[in-house]
């Protein structure tokens, strides 16, 4: 049982490394995405979403579709399950719903 | 039934109500069908989870989800006629306040915040893998939620790192819908935003049917430079000792690629269960476990997600095989009108 679950485990390092290894071959153009994110960081929109992606997207992707009568709503939610500064929740709220 | 009837008079209330400026009352959650073929037996589950969140003021929240599902097997487990079930639980229903980043005080019933698979990935839409840990009830018992006071938030914030935590204490009840055992604990991590790394414990005390410590530790990784996510989890109690370590990975540059290569997702879990000595209803395998799951996720548009995973489980009383396909949708709705 032990040899057959260490063979799992064998697997699942091969997996991770593959995955690092195809993060490292992404690194260019995205440094090249932060190059570009780096001229907008004065803008709150490119702000909002960095801090959604920090936050919220330790979880879940964004919504497709969010109607701007619940943004402010979704908002205090995740406030509490993320445990967000009330300054994030703003500028994620900024940039959900401009 | 009693939950559908309560859930449906709350929407209704709610919709009559005058319009909202961005924080209008909304429902929210996952609806799924999840097709389980445990060691030869196969289980259907429908499932709907509904969030509903009411914002009161600047300060206050209403927030409720509850698990509906059905359980349609065959009578004597791999033979005879299928059979259908119904089950309603009540996962949380508190109300909170928003004191300020550094505290939110909680009262009512809500999950029970040890280590982060339940408070973070029990939605059916956000799990990868459709089975819960091997190690999930070890801080949970006995219904995963709580029924007490909880305060939580930012206890220190930085630039470059948060020091968070959440504190309870629980009553016990067993009131159908709202039950819970009697427990006190904590959990607190560090989470670097520059890294989206987070480690952190959690602890509690068990104080009913003799008192007992259950701990744990957490971890999770989402890298920048790639869609890949780590998480993991250690929980130790009387009853026994384990780990789950899951790995995903997006193969698109960025998690919303909308190639159809980008939309797939691999996923990988490997769980170990040490057993100690059983405590009576403590949920965890009777044996020393150890599992591996293999899965794989696609995501449509329409926030519709496809799931298939295959687990290898060896334990002691015998080897099997777990295969699960499931069919997932998010929904995101307001119950009331904006303001123009």
């Amino acid at each position: 049982m032990a040899t057959r679950f260490y063979s799992w485990l064998l697997l699942f390092s091969v997996l991770c490394a593959m995955a690092l290894l195809a993060g490292a071959s992404g690194r260019q153009s995205n440094s090249q995405t932060a190059q570009h994110s780096s001229t907008a960081a004065n803008n709150q929109d490119a702000l909002g979403e960095k801090k959604f992606r920090t936050y919220c997207g330790r979880c879940h992707n964004a919504p497709q579709q969010l109607s701007p009568a619940i943004a402010g709503s979704v908002l205090r939610h995740m406030r509490v399950r993320a445990m967000l500064t009330r300054e994030d929740e703003q500028q994620i709220l900024r940039y959900l719903a401009p | 039934m009693r939950l559908l009837i309560r859930w449906a008079a709350l929407i209704v209330a709610v919709c009559g109500m005058p319009s909202w400026a961005q924080d209008a009352p909304l429902i929210s959650g996952g609806v799924g069908l999840v097709s389980t073929t445990n060691g030869g037996a196969t289980f259907l589950q429908p499932i709907i989870a509904p969030v509903g969140v009411l914002p009161l003021g600047d300060h206050f929240l209403v927030e409720s989800r509850a698990d509906l599902r059905g359980f349609i097997a065959r009578s004597g487990g791999t033979t005879g006629p299928y059979e259908g079930e119904f089950f309603a639980n009540l996962e949380y229903l508190q109300l909170d306040y928003l004191a300020d980043s550094k505290l939110t005080l909680t009262v009512g019933r809500f999950l029970t915040p040890f280590n982060i698979y339940n408070e973070r990935y029990t939605p059916i839409w956000i799990r990868n893998l459709q089975d819960v840990p091997l190690i999930f009830p070890i801080g949970t018992r006995t219904t995963g939620s709580s029924d007490g006071v909880m305060a939580r938030g930012v206890i220190a914030g930085h630039p470059s790192w948060q020091l968070n935590y959440a504190a309870y204490f629980s009553a016990s009840s067993t009131t159908e819908q709202f039950a819970s055992g009697r427990s006190a604990g904590f959990r607190t991590g560090v989470y670097v935003p520059n890294a989206r790394f987070e480690i952190g414990i959690s602890y509690q005390r068990f104080l009913q049917n003799g008192h007992y410590n259950a701990s744990g530790a957490y971890l999770q990784w989402q890298p920048w430079v790639a869609p890949f996510k780590l998480r993991g989890e250690y929980a130790h109690s009387p009853s026994g000792q384990g780990y789950w370590l899951e790995a995903a990975y997006r193969l698109a540059k960025t998690q919303d690629a909308d190639t159809w290569l980008g939309k797939l997702q691999p996923v990988f879990r490997m769980q170990q269960f040490f057993r100690n000595s059983a405590i009576s209803g403590d949920l965890l395998p009777a044996t020393n476990t150890q599992q591996a799951d293999f899965g794989l996720n696609y995501y449509l548009p329409h926030e519709v997600r496809l799931n298939a995973s295959y687990s290898r489980q060896f334990s002691g009383i015998g080897d099997r095989n777990i295969w699960n396909v499931a069919i997932t949708y998010r929904f995101l709705l307001p119950l009331a009108r904006g303001a123009q």
